[in-house]
């Protein structure tokens, strides 16, 4: 990491603690949907899941003043919400019981009106690593990976040879690997402890 | 690299899709058995390989709307008071992208009317420091930048797709041979059929501009009910409408000067202090003040990313005689706050 790298990040969790508008609102939008996404792994139920990252948003608003981050900012919000994830999975085992008696309320009706969410890192690296790709190797990779065709399908689909298929694919898979490289050791972490 | 990873390599697309046979199946694991190295490396590649479904799983989530619940539960915390503090830290963030995802729909706004028989308008607003990305319903994909707005019909007419812009936007225009998109920029007027393109007009320049990316596009000035035709516009050029001399003269440029906003970059290249501080004031959101006139004739070549004020200053002060005095921001009557000032002077 540069010092300019941290920098930026002494002063987030410095302005976290005095509690800047600006500064938390930028920490939330930044994070929540990729936290978010990471609970998803512990707990299926979507509202649970943001119920439960918006908790640790407002205790951590609350308890400001005495925020202690000892690694890096990334590292500790990943950590806060795996536990409260293991916490609530434990929580759950309890209440399984009670599951029954509450009824379905039925279909949430999605507001897609104001549907505004923040380009978070992980983001921001596909999005230019994708970029760097030429046009029919993107295509590719993208009909394996957002369409969830398999190799078999994408070569009949495009009719090319299943070869090239792969060839592709492992071109965009080694340019997104260097870009997630110096992105990586703070996601493996996050793996890692998930 | 030993042969034995090349061949690895061509297999793992397979090994990661689950459609090698069990016999080659066999040999990546034997491949990955053999030691940590080859392990960790099969680990990066599922990495890369797991990364496009999880972005997909974050998309569902809006972080807007849950900062807005997690804000009302603070609000009713007595002790928290909401009031906007734009400290000089703030300019850290230069241009946090923010991504408004799926079709624009009718926006509870009191500027937008329906009357009988007219489309029904709405409008997108980028806020101060942020660039806004969205598509409408063609396909078009939008940039907004910081402190812009998009006003445009909430369904386009039969035979064509007009929007009118106030400040900056980049523009990926979806192809219709059938529907040519129009965008009104104050005095100027841009045609296209399918293409890329960068936007300004800002209110207080009294004048507005375009740079081609790619395609091509029409152009025409408008003053009150008299459109003029000014010609076509190729990829590379820029085009400049002064609305005190109603004229428009075309340049060649390096396009992505202009449109490096949208990826959080500021690039001078070759441009004169007034430029500089028109773009740099926008984009820190704070006023500039020169007390030099000299200054206003520097040249400027730089190119910044997400650098804070002070040391896009700094960086300055290095390639010119310049000194800089910024001031914190005052609390007016309304319990609002000034914007930050930045004060330049020639250095001795």
């Amino acid at each position: 990491m540069t010092n300019k790298l941290d920098l930026k990040e002494f002063l987030i969790i410095e302005g976290l603690k005095r509690r800047e508008k600006e500064i938390f609102d930028y920490v939330f939008n930044f994070y929540y949907s990729s936290l978010c996404a990471f609970s998803m792994q512990y707990i299926e139920n979507r509202d649970s899941v943001e119920d439960l990252v918006q908790d640790f948003f407002v205790h951590l608003w609350m308890e400001a003043p005495r925020l202690q981050i000892r690694s890096s900012l990334k590292a500790y919000l990943f950590t806060a919400i795996k536990n409260r994830c293991l916490d609530y999975q434990k929580h759950q085992k309890i209440t399984e019981r009670y599951r029954q008696f509450i009824l379905y309320s039925g279909e949430n009706q999605e507001d897609f009106a104001d549907h505004y969410f923040a380009e978070s890192e992980l983001r921001l690296v596909i999005r230019s690593s994708l970029n760097k790709l030429a046009p029919r190797c993107r295509e590719i990779f993208e009909l394996s990976r957002v369409d969830g065709l398999s190799n078999q399908e994408i070569s009949v689909k495009l009719n090319i040879s299943k070869q090239t298929v792969e060839r592709q694919i492992s071109n965009s898979l080694k340019v997104l690997k260097k870009e997630l490289a110096e992105f990586l050791p703070a996601w493996i972490l996050i793996w890692l402890i998930g | 690299m030993d042969n034995d990873y090349l061949n690895m390599e061509g297999l793992l697309p397979g090994y990661l899709s689950g459609e090698l046979s069990g016999q080659e199946r066999a040999l990546v694991d034997q491949w990955r058995l053999e030691s940590r190295d080859h392990e960790n490396l099969y680990t990066e590649y599922r990495k890369a390989w797991e990364t496009l479904p999880v972005c997909q799983i974050m998309e569902q989530f809006n972080s807007f709307e849950a900062l807005r619940k997690v804000r009302k539960r603070l609000s009713a915390h007595a002790a928290i008071t909401w009031k906007s503090q734009i400290q000089r830290v703030a300019a850290i963030f230069a241009i946090p992208l923010l991504i408004y995802s799926g079709y624009v729909t009718f926006k509870n706004s009191t500027t937008a009317k329906h009357q009988e028989g007219k489309p029904l308008l709405q409008t997108v607003d980028s806020r101060q420091g942020m660039v806004t990305n969205f598509e409408l319903a063609d396909g078009t994909k939008v940039w907004l930048n910081s402190g812009s707005s998009l006003q445009f019909p909430r369904s386009f007419a039969e035979d064509l797709r007009n929007v009118k812009l106030s400040g900056e936007a980049f523009f990926e225009v979806a192809k219709d041979e059938k529907k040519p998109f129009r965008v009104e920029a104050g005095g100027l007027q841009i045609d296209v059929l399918g293409t890329s393109f960068n936007v300004t007009n800002y209110a207080g320049d009294k004048q507005a501009e375009v740079v081609l990316v790619e395609g091509e596009v029409n152009l025409f000035t408008m003053q009150g009910n008299v459109k003029q035709e000014f010609g076509t516009l190729s990829p590379g050029q820029r085009a400049i409408y002064r609305e005190d001399t109603r004229k428009v003269i075309s340049e060649g440029v390096e396009t992505d000067k202009y449109t490096a906003w949208r990826e959080g970059n500021l690039i001078f290249r070759n441009d004169n202090m007034e430029e500089v501080i028109k773009r740099l004031s926008r984009w820190f959101n704070v006023e500039i003040i020169v007390k030099d006139p000299d200054i206003k004739n520097y040249g400027y070549k730089a190119s910044f990313r997400n650098e804070t004020l002070t040391q896009v200053l700094n960086l300055l002060k290095l390639s010119a005689p310049i000194d800089y005095q910024i001031t914190g921001n005052t609390l007016m009557k309304n319990g609002e706050y000034t914007k930050q000032k930045v004060y330049l002077m020639k250095r001795e």
